[in-house]
């Protein structure tokens, strides 16, 4: 709305843009009421219908009841309902259940208020495949705890393609050079 | 090949159309950082065309397919090692580049909008480096997924497509794969296409009468390029790239790839508002920077300032971050 003896004010895109960037960071923090993140630690995330798997919590609101539940695309499986301790952690056993379609899935932990508060990515393979060998690295325990350090690995080697390397940087490097050597242009 | 013979072959590409003006001083090396940040992405598209067809995009195949390309294919390893290094490289250039033409001014009208289609190039060199450091699936990938998740969700709607239970049918790490191969890499073609006509036809901000023919450019260029291809793959022999474990989800052990370590260091200060605060406070002085120095006058001279204080202090912020011991910001406060 615009009173009578108010004049226009030149457009001050500076002004504007820097007010619109602090609103935006205004309503972002006011957003920020977010639920406390929790951890879900699986002993394997290649899960077997049928089969049992113990589950461990943390980092949850303390002493809260939590759904826990797969989620795929054949729908939303319910695991049942668990209690955090008075430190946010607990201890479960999940079965999965023997009808549960094979595919991937998302092992999630459902708070009170219905917000999800932490998930997982797992793969369910039915019970018949169980005794097929897992992919390599897939059957590593993940209980224990997180790791910054790289991995030792043995990386791949070949003397063909180091000598192809070497020389493919020695080219390069050659060819620079000549480009860059003064008079050599046309400039 | 003979003179003749060439001649027939420039006419027939049309070659002569590179033998348009330029200003001589634009044969300087300063005025290559760009077309240098376009030749190391190109490294980066060609080691990463060969990369997706070893990577599994699967969130319990993404780990075991990097450490398969590592431990069982020596030439693509190598070029993961490229690969990760020429990110390094696009984005210390294409930082170069951005304080070049802040420092000459080459914002200046008629190229506010070659500054801000280079300001979005900027952005999209960002997304592409955190994207892919999230396909690796390790410990660092997993927290600075947390990080996405935790900005979608202050996002509001406009983050849904960002946070895991978007869709049943496609995992997030997926949905960031296709983001990093097609989305961001098609968005970054389609603005560098603008970028490239706009500096065709406005003019690189070179000083000076003297011209020199284009084609003279490309001679200092495809050397610059040549030894950057060099260097880039010395690097990745001398120090490859490493795999950190498999991630755990719900914990802050690492830092992130160093571009983001200024972030990371605001985030050290004030918490996750930090994640918000930083990004928004660069990337909206760079928006500005055409409208606030115009012309000769204190507002410029005060943008000038700025920029030379902001840029000092991400610089001081990356060091600061990389000395720094790892801290959890995930449940900090907002």
């Amino acid at each position: 709305m615009r009173f009578k003896n108010q004049r226009a004010s030149p457009v001050r895109p500076p002004r504007q843009v820097a007010a619109a960037l602090g609103l935006a960071l205004v309503v972002a923090t006011s957003l920020a009421a977010v639920h406390e993140e929790g951890v879900l630690k699986l002993a394997s995330r290649a899960l077997v219908a049928g089969d049992s798997l113990p589950l461990k919590g943390e980092k949850f609101t303390r002493s809260s009841p939590l759904t826990l539940a797969l989620v795929g695309m054949a729908g939303r499986v319910s695991l049942g309902t668990v209690r955090s301790d008075s430190v946010g952690a607990f201890t479960a056993s999940v079965l999965v259940p023997r009808d549960a379609s094979a595919g991937s899935y998302r092992l999630v932990a459902i708070a009170e208020d219905g917000d999800e508060v932490a998930s997982l990515d797992v793969t369910v393979s039915a019970a018949a495949a169980a005794d097929l060998a897992p992919m390599p690295g897939h059957e590593r325990m993940e209980m224990e705890e997180p790791t910054g350090e790289p991995l030792v690995l043995d990386r791949a080697r070949s003397p063909l393609v180091t000598w192809s390397v070497v020389t493919g940087i020695g080219l390069a490097l050659i060819g620079g050079v000549v480009l860059l050597r003064p008079g050599s242009g046309g400039h | 090949m003979n003179r003749k013979s060439a001649g027939g072959v420039a006419e027939r590409l049309a070659l002569d159309a590179l033998d348009y003006p330029i200003p001589a001083r634009a044969n300087r090396w300063d005025f290559m950082l760009g077309a240098l940040t376009l030749a190391a992405l190109s490294v980066l598209t060609l080691t990463g065309i060969v990369l997706t067809q070893y990577y599994n995009p699967a969130p319990l195949g993404a780990h075991d397919s990097i450490r398969y390309i590592i431990t069982q294919l020596p030439f693509a390893t190598w070029l993961r090692d490229i690969h990760v290094w020429s990110a390094s490289a696009a984005l210390i250039l294409v930082f170069a580049h951005l304080a070049a033409v802040f420092w000459r001014r080459g914002f200046r009208s008629p190229r506010e909008v070659l500054w801000w289609s280079g300001v979005l190039l900027l952005t999209l060199l960002f997304g592409l480096a955190f994207t892919g450091t999230v396909l690796r699936a390790d410990q660092e990938a997993v927290e600075a997924m947390a990080h996405a998740v935790a900005g979608a969700q202050l996002a509001g709607p406009a983050g849904a497509p960002f946070l895991p239970g978007f869709t049943p049918s496609s995992p997030i790490l997926t949905r960031m794969y296709g983001l990093h191969v097609s989305v961001l890499p098609l968005a970054l073609v389609g603005i560098l296409a603008l970028h490239l006509w706009l500096i065709r036809h406005l003019g690189v901000s070179a000083t000076g009468e003297a011209r020199a023919a284009f084609r003279t450019h490309l001679r200092p260029l495809g050397g610059f390029a040549l030894v950057l291809v060099a260097a880039v793959g010395a690097l990745s022999l001398a120090w490859p790239a490493s795999l950190l474990q498999p991630g755990v989800e719900g914990f802050e052990i690492t830092k992130p790839f160093w571009p983001f370590l200024w972030i990371y260091a605001t985030e050290n200060l004030f918490g996750m508002a930090g994640m918000l605060v930083a990004p928004s406070v660069l990337f909206g002085f760079l928006a500005l920077v055409p409208l606030t120095d115009r012309a000769d006058g204190i507002l410029a001279r005060i943008t000038r300032i700025a920029g030379i204080v902001l840029f000092g202090l991400m610089i001081a912020a990356i060091v600061y971050a990389a000395l720094a011991p790892a801290q959890s910001h995930l449940n900090m406060p907002m």
